[in-house]
C-alpha cells in the first residue's frame, strides 16, 4: 500500500534523518520524498510517500511521537484504513 | 532569576549548573579527552560523581537509579569508545522507557566530520535509540538544551536523551541566559468520555475478564489505582515481566506472569478470557507468544498513554488513550463475574509452583523463595538476564514495581550489577540485592571495583549453572540437543575473585546450605557476595516454544 504524508519538522540538526530513519524501521520503504524549509527558515515541509504493509495510521502516530514533528497529515485519503474506533487526541488527521 | 544570570562562563560549568539546577546529585561516568573540561566543571559542583571502570556500567547504574526512584538518570562519557560503549545502556532504556540523560564529550566542532582521534557520529548512531537528541552547536545553547533535555526525558511516555557537546563548546564561554522554565508537563489528559463508555459497556458485558498489566502503570505512577481497580472488580490479573509487582505477589487476585516462562495460571487464564483489561502494555512477542492465537477469543480494552503502542499490534476494541489513572479509577466498577474468577483461582492454586526439587543440589527457585520471603519492604532486586532473571520472576515476592530491576524490552546480560549499584546509590535505606548467572556477571565484573571503592552495600548472589543456561536449554529442547559455546565450566572461582576487589564471599554447593546463603546475605554488612552452584541441566518452566501460543507450555521436572 502506498501512503503520502506532509509532514513538518523543526529545523534542527538530524530532524529530518531522524523521520526517516524511523519510517524505515516501522517497516516502510520512502519512494518519494521533497523537502523544503518554510519562508520564516523555522520549519521543513516534508511530502513523503512510502509503501509499506502494516497500517499507514499507526506509523503516522509514531512519526508525530518525534521530538521535532510539528504536524503530521495525510495527503491522500487512501491511508485512512485505521482501526475502526477513533483514537482521540492523537493529532493526525485525514485530509483526502 | 538563577544566582548565575549573566554571569560569564564556559560551557563545561554551564553544563554542571545546568544539572544542579535540575536536582541531580549523582553522575555516573568515566572521563576522556574531549569531556575533560566538564570533569574540570564537576570539581566545583557538589554533584557526586561516581567513577565507574567501563561506560556500559555508567549508563546501566543510570538505568538502575532512574528505575528504582522515577527519577532521571545521569550518565556520561567522552567521545569516541566513551560514547559507544554507553550505547547498550542507552538502548537498554529506550526498550524500558527509562528516564535518562546522557552527555558525551566530542570533538571540537572544525574536527566534526574528518576522521578526528575519538570521533564517532554518536548524534546518529543512536538515533534509533533515544526519545530525542542533541548535538549542542554553541555555548549559549546549552542551558536551554540540558534543560530540554531533562523536560522530554521525563515526560509523557519517558526515555533517554542524548546530549552531544563538542569540546570547543564545553570550554567557549557565554554569559548565563535567562531561562523560561519549562512547567512540567499537564497530567496527560484523561481520557475522552466517548472512549471510557466503550469501555464500560464492554467490560458490563464481560463475562471471562483478564486484567493484563504492565511497566506502563508503574511509570504512570498508577499503581494504587490499579490496585484500586482489581478490588473494585475483583477480577483475575496477569502482568508482564516489567509489571511484576504492580499487584503484590500475594494478592489474591495474582494469577502470575504471562508469557513465554509464565505461570500455568496466568497463560490459561488469557487464553480463556473473552476481554483482556490492557494496561501499559506493548503486547510484546514475549508476552504473547505467537500474536495471532493469542487471546483469540477475547475483545481488548487498551489504555496507554502512547497513541502510539494502542494498536500497534492487536488492535482493540476499546483504545483508552492518556491519563492511565484517570481512566483506571472511571473503570472501576463492580462486574459479575464470580465463576470465572473460581475457575482461575482454582486453576492458580492446582498449578502453584513445586518447590520439592529432588537431589543434593540447591534448587534455585526454592532458594530466591526463602531469600524473598526473608527480605524486608525495602528490598530491591535486580537481574541479569537468563534463567536466573526468569526464577527471580516466576518466584520473587514482588511488593512493587519499582523493586525489581530487570532488563525487560533489551535483555541486556551485565545489567544487573550496574542497575543494583545505580539504585543502591539512589536509595542508600534499601537493601539491594544482584541475583545474576554465571554468564551475565562476567559482563560487568568490573564494577566490583566500583562497588568496593564507594563501598556500595550490594549483595551479589550468584547462580552458577558453570553454562549459559537459558540458551543450553534451547539449544536441548529446539536444536536437537547440540550444545553450542555454551559451555562456562572454566568459571573463575568467584569467592576468590571477589576477594581479589576486597569483597567478602562464600561459596554454596548443597542442599540445606539455603539458610546459610540467605542470613549471610541479609546479615552482612556492606558488599557481600554468594557463589552458588547449581545444577547444569535445571531448565525453566514452563516454557512455551517460540512462534507457539501461550497455550502450548512445555514442562519438565524441577531439579
Amino acid at each position: 500500500m502506498t501512503t503520502t504524508y506532509n509532514v513538518r519538522l523543526k529545523r534542527a540538526e538530524g530532524a529530518l534523518v531522524r523521520m526517516l530513519g524511523l519510517v524505515g524501521r516501522r517497516g516502510f520503504e520512502p519512494v518519494d520524498l521533497n523537502a523544503a524549509a518554510t519562508a520564516c527558515g523555522r520549519w521543513i515541509d516534508v511530502h513523503l510517500t512510502v509503501q509499506g504493509e502494516r497500517p499507514s495510521d499507526l506509523l503516522a502516530r509514531q512519526i508525530e511521537r518525534l521530538f521535532d514533528v510539528e504536524q503530521v497529515t495525510f495527503a491522500d485519503a487512501v491511508a485512512a484504513d485505521g482501526p475502526a474506533a477513533p483514537i482521540a487526541r492523537i493529532g493526525v488527521s485525514a485530509t483526502g | 532569576m538563577t544566582p548565575d544570570e549573566g554571569r560569564e562562563m564556559n560551557g563545561a560549568t554551564h553544563l554542571v549548573r545546568a544539572l544542579e539546577r535540575e536536582g541531580v546529585d549523582v553522575v555516573f561516568g568515566y572521563p576522556g579527552g574531549a569531556i575533560m573540561p566538564v570533569y574540570d566543571a564537576l570539581l566545583d559542583s557538589p554533584i557526586r560523581h561516581v567513577l565507574v571502570r567501563h561506560e556500559q556500567g555508567a549508563a546501566l547504574a543510570a538505568v538502575g537509579y532512574a528505575r528504582s526512584t522515577g527519577g532521571v538518570g545521569v550518565c556520561m562519557a567522552t567521545s569516541g569508545p566513551g560514547a559507544t560503549n554507553l550505547v547498550t545502556g542507552i538502548a537498554d532504556a529506550f526498550a524500558d522507557s527509562v528516564p535518562l540523560v546522557a552527555v558525551t564529550g566530542q570533538v571540537a566542532s572544525g574536527m566534526l566530520g574528518t576522521d578526528a582521534f575519538q570521533e564517532v557520529d554518536i548524534f546518529g548512531m543512536t538515533m534509533p535509540v533515544v526519545k530525542h537528541s542533541f548535538l549542542v552547536r554553541r555555548t549559549e545553547d546549552l542551558p536551554g538544551v540540558l534543560q530540554e533535555a531533562f523536560h522530554i526525558a521525563r515526560s509523557g511516555r519517558p526515555g533517554p536523551v542524548l546530549v552531544d557537546l563538542p569540546k570547543d563548546v564545553a570550554t567557549g564561554v557565554a554569559s548565563e541566559p535567562t531561562l523560561t522554565a519549562i512547567t512540567s508537563d499537564p497530567a496527560p489528559p484523561p481520557p475522552s468520555d466517548l472512549q471510557v463508555r466503550q469501555a464500560l459497556d464492554l467490560l458490563r458485558a464481560s463475562e471471562q475478564p483478564v486484567l493484563y498489566a504492565g511497566g506502563g502503570v508503574g511509570m504512570a505512577g498508577a499503581v494504587e489505582e490499579l490496585r484500586g481497580f482489581v478490588e473494585a472488580t475483583g477480577m483475575p490479573t496477569v502482568t508482564t515481566l516489567k509489571g511484576l509487582g504492580v499487584l503484590p505477589t500475594d494478592h489474591e487476585c495474582f494469577l502470575g506472569m504471562l508469557g513465554m516462562h509464565g505461570s500455568k495460571a496466568a497463560n490459561t487464564a488469557i487464553q480463556g478470557a473473552d476481554l483482556l483489561v490492557a494496561v501499559g502494555v506493548r503486547f510484546d512477542d514475549r508476552a504473547t507468544g505467537k500474536l495471532a492465537e493469542f487471546a483469540p477469543g477475547a475483545k481488548v480494552i487498551h489504555l496507554d498513554i502512547d497513541p502510539a503502542e494502542v494498536g500497534k499490534l492487536r488492535p482493540p476494541d476499546a483504545p483508552v488513550v492518556g491519563d492511565i489513572r484517570a481512566a483506571l479509577r472511571a473503570l472501576s466498577v463492580p462486574v459479575e463475574i464470580g465463576p470465572w474468577r473460581s475457575l482461575c483461582l482454582f486453576r492458580k492454586e492446582t498449578t502453584a509452583w513445586p518447590y520439592d526439587a529432588p537431589g543434593s543440589g540447591i534448587y534455585a527457585p526454592r532458594l530466591l523463595k526463602a531469600l524473598s520471603e526473608a527480605s524486608d519492604e525495602r528490598t530491591i532486586v535486580s537481574c541479569d538476564v537468563g534463567q536466573h532473571q526468569m526464577w527471580v520472576a516466576q518466584h520473587w515476592r514482588h511488593r512493587h514495581p519499582s523493586e525489581h530491576l530487570s532488563s525487560g524490552g533489551l535483555g541486556t546480560m551485565g545489567f544487573g550489577l550496574p542497575a543494583a549499584m545505580g539504585a543502591a546509590t539512589a536509595c542508600p535505606d534499601a537493601r539491594v540485592i544482584n541475583v545474576a548467572g554465571d554468564g551475565s556477571f562476567m559482563m560487568n565484573v568490573q564494577e566490583l571495583a566500583t562497588v568496593r571503592r564507594y563501598d556500595i552495600p550490594v549483595k551479589i548472589l550468584i547462580l552458577d549453572n558453570q553454562a549459559l543456561g537459558l540458551v543450553r536449554q534451547w539449544q536441548d529442547l529446539f536444536f536437537d540437543g547440540r550444545e553450542s559455546e555454551i559451555d562456562l565450566s572454566d568459571n573463575p572461582d568467584f569467592v576468590q575473585l571477589a576477594k581479589c576487589f576486597g569483597i567478602p564471599g562464600m561459596r554454596a554447593t548443597r542442599a540445606g546450605q539455603e539458610e546459610d546463603v540467605v542470613r549471610a546475605m541479609l546479615d552482612t554488612d556492606g558488599p557481600f557476595l554468594a557463589h552458588v552452584l547449581i545444577d547444569r541441566e535445571a531448565n525453566v518452566w514452563p516454557l512455551v516454544p517460540p512462534g507457539a501460543d501461550n497455550a502450548t507450555m512445555l514442562e519438565g521436572a524441577a531439579r
